[in-house]
């Protein structure tokens, strides 16, 4: 059967055909996220928890604690730990999944209406099956993914909300297949029989192809039909739709199930330190191991009071291992993990609650999405940048046109940078500055009846076509850009239209037309509807009508659209084409005068280097007979749900060739505020900053001049993009020898253009790319000359302060980012703002989204997303820096407590026979991490703070005030992060080595000052557990005391960790832990207590710690201080000044 | 935005703004101490200064004690290598100084671990608190040493009374109780007076306060008095490998002279190369003679008051431009 091949590659669905689709096992309709019931939570959850690694390793412990051959502590002790981190994570995961399920069962038991028995009957979502007629009404939700086949809506169109999918608030509008729209109504009898053929269930929310087959015709079907499951309807009565994407299929599950998620270095590398922490933990368990076999060979047998062993001397050995192993674990702590995830929670918390971050104008404040990354935004290199709508604020005004010979619109822009006009209306989009008297003059007036002195004329098979004056000229191109775009228009309760669509630069050119009297009015059943308003007044008013025939959609690859319309004034068929002057120029007819193309290439070219956003107009007639053959094939293209893509592209190439120019555009993008400012500092933390882009050169390069990233101190340089393969290699060695001849004087600067980055990219390993580029491909010369070109770009790259990107696509921004992270192993941040930057954000280290005018895609796929590009200045150098300086420092202080708290059993070897007793007792070592120690590490964790930054609000934009001088000294206190100074293996053995060292004093200062024996005037004797106790509290103290020494912003959280939840709590806990006299430690703390002993070791234990650290300190920060220090100086000087003002 | 969640129209469309509140915001009322080479110099010699006061209190108590220490299991018949039987043997101490009340009287015993792991853990605190308990329940805690027969004293030994068989259930149980120092001593001054030696307060207060409490008729089901002081100073094991325990307490002033100690010496360690000491002292509120504190105070002290001088040196007379190089 042909369908059963077919349905490999293929969804094939009935429509109404519920007997036909059950032979394909779709899915129901009933959602279950939940993990678990009510049975399988407890064995499920556990076993989850045992897929982590550590917990493995702590169960292993458990295991071993329980063996009392081998544990030198109560078998149940350990046990408390495990039980409580995994019973936390239990409950955690318990109590999300029985909100999943409170979700699920809301889902399911929603009501929906389906068509059954001749009639819609309510039923509820579960209910729902594949190939089902549902109708929906207003501000309900979707049961499932559907295509609409009607709406309430005359002209088909229904809007969907779909911020549970992807967070935007603004409507979508969606369109019912058109074939279908009238005779699905409401109440009608639904006939419909049709088959539909669609790809299977995919996780690409903006993506959908088939066909309906309906009354023996193949309608195409396309995102723009598809209804997505979790959308709400909105701003329409019903609609009806058939479901082809049930349950777990719809584009809502298929894309909550794939997210891959990022690990940050410090992650990397602390997994590193702890392989080495373990290997030195081997190491002193095997010392022991051999000690105590070598003891119990020579000499156990001698000390008869300890009875006769129980096993050989070899195996006493291998056992004491495993005793050591259980006394020496706590060098790595199973609350490290939960303090790491506690920290990083709360990180992300403070993050998004800062004002600093929150953009008023979006109303947006930081979004955090991957807390593990907090910390490697500390440390970022380089920063992979888009252009529009990210440095840019998306916020168009057009500026000026040039139509045949004529420029339109006010020249002083030109020339003059601070020059401007007055803005006449605003909205979201668009800012309108246009003054419109002369292009209405020659439209509307006598001026545009002059006839042209180059005339456009095209030869027809029926004669001569042409535009002979500037009225005609003017005319087509107004109605180009009012005919030629995408946009829709939305009615506001004042009955107000305004444009909507998906790019900002077709919004302005539909508002431009408007504005000059072309006003873009109705779409309605394929008619086209433009009202034109002579001189703007609504009573000399025509209608233009045109049937829309097809549309060659904008892609990033394409950099193009067109639109063909059957003009019904004449019954002409109009092919309008508008598009970068790069893909325009490439396909225009030879019979284009050379003088006016010359004169708009010009004009183009100076709008361009003003950094204006430009574009090429053109028109052509098409042939009818040409037109409908193309048509046949252009349908079927369009209903194929194989290579659909590739079969249009194809047929755009063949249609939009020999075009007639009619002008070109300029529209400012302008630069969001304080966008030169963050790149200066983000500048001048020594962080790379490239601009990738789909602008021209020129464009990009003037784009970077206003926004900082280029000035006049940097040593340019420029590699186009239409040089030969040989020209492109001697250009880069050029560029590349005079950054090096000059690097150590200036700063460099590189703008590198989307055809020479293709001989870059290029990969040798992807046939895709042997095949695309033949010329690199075809012999072992060129080959090697490909990676001669990346390996100079990538040293140019790591030179240069600025890389520019231009031309490029959404792929390219990809590959140039994974080029760099994989091949030089820095740190990348890409930041975007629209879909076509998703690739790149996901690929980059971090990937930062904007909130911008162009959906939420960029955000959705983001780790972090603010409001606007300035905020990365407090994302990176201020919680950046901080969270990185916050988490490398508690690691290491984890490490380092752990070592003073464990090294005593080891040393205490020494002393038992190497017989593994445990010189602490059980509950105190089990509490070490649990309770005494775990809140003043994660009160540093949370509030240190260097340096006191002033707030954006506080500092003008020059250094005047110390306030503003010292904003403009941040930046340069990143190094910290990003060249990794502190979170280094010399640090950490540092921090080790201080570890060392305390056990040490810790644990030789109690028990030298009692080696005498008598402890006080009575004459007591001291005892082991009195010197246990005695060192545990020295630890105690000297723990906090460094961790104290270390925090250089106390607040009153701080004095509550430290002196209440710390060292508060240890001695409640001593104190009512000590009458039970079961216990080995048994009234052990009451005779301490009396003693000076106990008092003064713990004493001159802090005093040596401080001493120590202190003075390491001192020496290192005041002697020979650090850029931070001295900033952090300065900070504090100018907050004393500040505060005396106050007085 | 949660998973699919179904979100009434309307809600959200306030506003998103954080709240300014000095914990959300960081900017909670703070203490930040600044290090400068002025307050490290005032700091360092401040606290130097104290920590050598201290020391220097804490040695000149050290200094004041009085302690005489002599070896005995080398001695005449205390020494096993030279005789099979342990017996009496003297040693004599020549006290220069007068030693005034009160001195006490200790044992010492070198390379014996009490703090074996094996040797820490085996007793049944519960049994020694008074709870006639049963072999099953105190085999884990006293392992190896359960019954009489493991305890191993032959009949002889015994000190008599008890109604127990090689199968009845030790008690007290475990290898601590089991290998209990059992020489005793007796001293004489130089005109062949005895000197009274105290044997009781020389336990801990708090030990000897509940932790050992003897069964009711406990001469016919214990082998040993665990209220004697001499067995719970045993019990209260010792940290570390050399270690002395309070014997007995003697309440006259010691004058200058020599005295005899006669030991009545059974515990065997010549086995194990053990040594054997008596050792009488002084005590005062610090303790006994222990210099390392006092040194250890002033070593700190000392580093302490040279960083101060140091940082002093290198701050005011070698004094490098602190300011910030705007750059």
């Amino acid at each position: 059967m042909a369908e059963v091949s077919d349905s490999n590659t293929k969804r094939i669905l009935y429509v109404n055909g519920f007997e036909l689709n059950q032979i394909h096992d779709f899915q129901s309709n009933y959602v279950s996220t939940t993990k678990y019931n009510l049975v399988t939570f407890f064995p499920l959850s556990l076993l989850e928890q045992y897929k982590r690694l550590p917990n493995v390793y702590f169960l292993i412990i458990v295991i071993l604690q329980s063996i009392p051959q081998i544990t030198p502590l109560r078998s149940w002790s350990g046990l408390v730990a495990v039980v409580f981190i995994l019973a936390v994570s239990m409950i955690r995961e318990g109590f999300e999944d029985y909100l999943r399920y409170k979700s699920d069962k809301e889902t399911n038991s929603a009501k929906t209406m389906i068509y059954r028995n001749g009639k819609f009957e309510e039923a509820t979502f579960k209910e729902v099956q594949v190939g089902n007629v549902v109708l929906v009404q207003k501000d309900e939700a979707f049961p499932c993914d559907l295509v609409m086949l009607s709406s309430s809506a005359d002209n088909g169109i229904a809007y969907i909300e779909t911020s549970s999918l992807d967070g935007e608030k603004t409507l979508k509008p969606r369109q019912a297949v058109i074939a279908t729209m009238n005779d699905t109504r409401k109440d009608d009898i639904i006939r419909i029989f049709s088959l539909i053929e669609c790809e299977h269930p995919n996780a690409r929310l903006y993506h959908f192809s088939g066909s309906l087959e309906y009354n023996d015709k193949k309608q195409p079907l396309d995102k723009n039909n598809l209804l997505l499951a979790g959308a709400f309807l909105r701003n329409t009565a019903w609609i009806v739709g058939a479901a082809v994407y049930t349950g777990k299929e719809t584009k809502l599950r298929q894309n909550l199930m794939s997210r891959k998620s990022k690990q940050s270095f410090i992650e990397r590398k602390t997994n590193q330190y702890i392989v080495g922490i373990l290997a030195a933990q081997t190491g002193f368990c095997v010392i022991m191991a051999i000690l105590y076999g070598v003891w119990s060979y020579q000499e156990y047998d001698d000390h008869y009071y300890l009875s006769d062993p129980d096993y050989s001397a070899g195996l006493q050995g291998f056992l004491n291992y495993f005793t050591y192993f259980l006394l020496l674990n706590t060098m790595l702590p199973i609350s490290l993990i939960v303090s790491l995830e506690i920290i990083k929670i709360a990180q992300g918390f403070f993050m998004q609650q800062d004002l600093e971050m929150y953009s008023t104008i979006r109303d947006r404040p930081c979004h955090v999405s991957a807390f593990s990354l907090n910390e490697e935004l500390g440390m970022i290199e380089h920063i992979f940048s888009d252009k529009t709508g990210t440095l840019t604020s998306n916020r168009m005004q057009f500026k000026l046109c040039t139509v045949g010979n004529k420029m339109y619109g006010e020249k002083q822009f030109l020339i003059s940078r601070q020059y401007s006009s007055k803005v006449t209306r605003q909205t979201k989009e668009i800012i309108f500055t246009f003054k419109v008297e002369e292009i209405e003059n020659d439209l509307y007036g006598k001026d545009g009846d002059a006839p042209l002195s180059s005339p456009v004329v095209m030869e027809m098979s029926y004669g001569k076509e042409g535009l002979y004056s500037q009225k005609e000229l003017l005319d087509q191109f107004v109605k180009c850009m009012s005919i030629c775009h995408e946009c829709l228009i939305e009615e506001n309760e004042n009955k107000e239209s305004n444009y909507i669509g998906q790019s900002p630069d077709e919004i302005v050119l539909v508002d431009f037309a408007a504005h000059i009297g072309y006003k873009y009015d109705k779409l309605k059943a394929g008619i086209m509807d433009i009202k034109r308003l002579h001189f703007g007044m609504e009573d000399q008013c025509d209608l233009l009508r045109f049937e829309k025939c097809a549309t060659l959609e904008f892609n990033s690859d394409r950099k193009r659209n067109s639109v063909i319309v059957k003009d019904l004034q004449t019954n002409k068929m109009i092919l309008y084409t508008k598009g970068a002057d790069s893909e325009i120029k490439k396909r225009l007819s030879q019979e284009n005068l050379k003088a006016y193309l010359d004169k708009v290439s010009n004009d183009l070219q100076t709008y361009s280097e003003r950094g204006y956003r430009t574009l090429m107009f053109t028109y052509k007639i098409l042939e009818e007979a040409n037109y409908i053959e193309w048509k046949r094939r252009f349908d079927e293209a369009s209903t194929s749900i194989e290579g659909r893509e590739e079969r249009i592209d194809k047929l755009a190439e063949e249609i939009e060739q020999d075009l007639f120019l009619l002008g070109c555009t300029a529209v400012e993008d302008s630069l969001q505020d304080d966008v030169p400012q963050t790149i200066q500092a983000l500048l001048s933390a020594g962080i790379n900053v490239w601009m990738l882009t789909g602008d021209k050169l020129e464009t990009a390069e003037n784009i970077g001049k206003t926004c900082s990233l280029v000035d006049e101190n940097m040593i340019v340089e420029r590699c186009p993009g239409n040089l030969s393969l040989d020209d492109c290699l001697e250009c880069m060695r050029y560029i590349n020898s005079r950054f090096e001849s000059e690097k150590k004087d200036k700063p460099a600067a590189l703008l590198i253009e989307g055809g020479a980055l293709e001989k870059v990219l290029f990969d040798e390993g992807d046939p895709i790319k042997i095949t695309k580029y033949p010329e690199l491909s075809k012999s072992q010369v060129t080959l090697q000359k490909a990676r001669e070109i990346k390996q100079l770009f990538l040293k140019m790259a790591l030179v240069c302060k600025t890389v520019i990107c231009c031309r490029v696509t959404p792929g390219e921004k990809r590959e140039i980012v994974k080029l760099m992270k994989d091949n030089t192993g820095i740190k990348t941040l890409a930041v975007g703002d629209g879909a076509n930057d998703v690739s790149m954000i996901l690929e980059a280290h971090i990937g930062v989204g904007i909130y911008g005018e162009e959906g939420m895609q960029a955000v959705q796929a983001s780790d972090y997303s603010i409001g606007e590009f300035k905020f990365l200045w407090e994302l990176l150098l201020v919680h950046g820096r901080f969270n990185y300086i916050r988490q490398s420092e508690m690691i290491m202080y984890f490490f380092y407590k752990n070592l003073v708290f464990t090294m005593p059993h080891f040393f205490f070897g020494f002393y038992c026979a190497y017989s593994g007793q445990a010189f602490y007792d059980d509950w105190y070592i089990t509490f070490y991490n649990l309770i005494f120690t775990a809140l003043p590490l994660l009160m540093r964790a949370l509030f240190e703070r260097d340096i006191e930054i002033p707030k954006r609000s506080e500092v003008g934009q020059t250094a005047q005030t110390k306030k503003d001088l010292l904003r403009h000294l941040i930046p340069k206190v990143y190094e910290v992060g990003r060249d990794n100074r502190i979170f280094t293996p010399f640090h950490f053995w540092t921090w080790n080595l201080m570890g060392y060292i305390h056990a040490v004093a810790v644990f030789f200062i109690p028990l030298y000052a009692s080696e005498e024996g008598i402890m006080n005037s009575r004459g007591y004797n001291y005892s082991q557990w009195g010197l246990s106790v005695t060192s545990f509290s020295c630890i105690i103290f000297v723990v906090n005391f460094k961790l104290g020494l270390h925090t250089k912003l106390w607040s009153i959280y701080h004095y509550i960790a430290i002196l209440g939840t710390s060292i508060l709590c240890y001695f409640i806990f001593i104190v009512v832990y000590d009458p039970f006299t079961t216990l080995p430690t048994a009234k052990t703390l009451y005779q301490m207590l009396t003693t000076q002993y106990y008092y003064v070791c713990i004493l001159v234990a802090i005093g040596f710690v401080f001493t120590l650290d202190y003075g390491v300190q001192i020496l290192k920060k005041v002697l020979w201080p650090s850029v931070s220090d001295k900033i952090m100086k300065f900070s504090i000087q100018i907050r004393k000044e500040q505060e005396k003002d106050n007085d | 935005m949660a998973d699919g969640q179904v979100v009434p129209l309307g809600e959200e469309q306030h506003n998103r703004k954080p709240r300014n509140t000095p914990f959300r915001q960081q900017t909670m009322k703070a203490y930040k101490p600044v290090p400068t080479v002025k307050s490290a110099v005032i700091i360092f010699t401040t606290l130097g200064s104290i920590f050598i006061i201290v020391g220097s209190v804490l040695l000149s108590y050290s200094l004041e004690i009085i302690e005489h220490r002599k070896r005995y299991d080398n001695v005449g018949e205390c020494d096993k290598t030279k005789y099979d039987r342990l017996s009496l043997c003297n040693i004599t101490f020549d006290v220069t100084d007068e030693m005034s009340s009160t001195v006490y009287f200790y044992y010492e015993l070198d390379n014996f671990y009490q703090n074996h792991r094996r040797y820490v853990k085996s007793k049944s605190q519960n049994q020694l608190m008074g709870n006639d308990l049963s072999k099953g329940s105190v085999s884990t805690d006293c392992d190896p040493i359960v019954t009489m027969e493991d305890l191993g004293i032959e009949p002889k030994y015994r000190e008599g009374g008890w109604d127990l068989t090689d199968k009845d259930v030790a008690n007290p149980c475990g290898l601590i109780a089991k290998t209990f120092f059992n020489d005793t001593f007796i001293m004489w001054d130089q005109n062949g007076h005895r000197v009274n030696i105290l044997e009781n307060d020389i336990a801990w207060p708090s030990d000897k306060d509940r932790k050992f409490k003897n069964l009711k008729n406990w001469q016919k089901k214990q082998w040993k008095d665990v209220e004697d002081e001499h067995f719970i100073v045993w019990m209260r094991v010792s940290g570390l490998p050399n270690f002395r325990k309070l014997w007995g307490r003697i309440e006259d002033d010691l004058t200058v002279g020599t005295y005899t100690v006669q030991i009545n010496s059974t515990y065997d360690v010549s086995d194990f190369d053990g040594k054997k000491y008596v050792v009488i002292s002084t005590a005062n509120a610090l303790g006994g003679r222990n210099d390392f504190l006092g040194i250890a105070y002033i070593v700190v002290g000392g580093i302490t008051i040279l960083l101060a001088i140091a940082f002093f040196v290198r701050g005011y007379f070698f004094k490098k431009s602190q300011d910030l190089h705007y750059s």
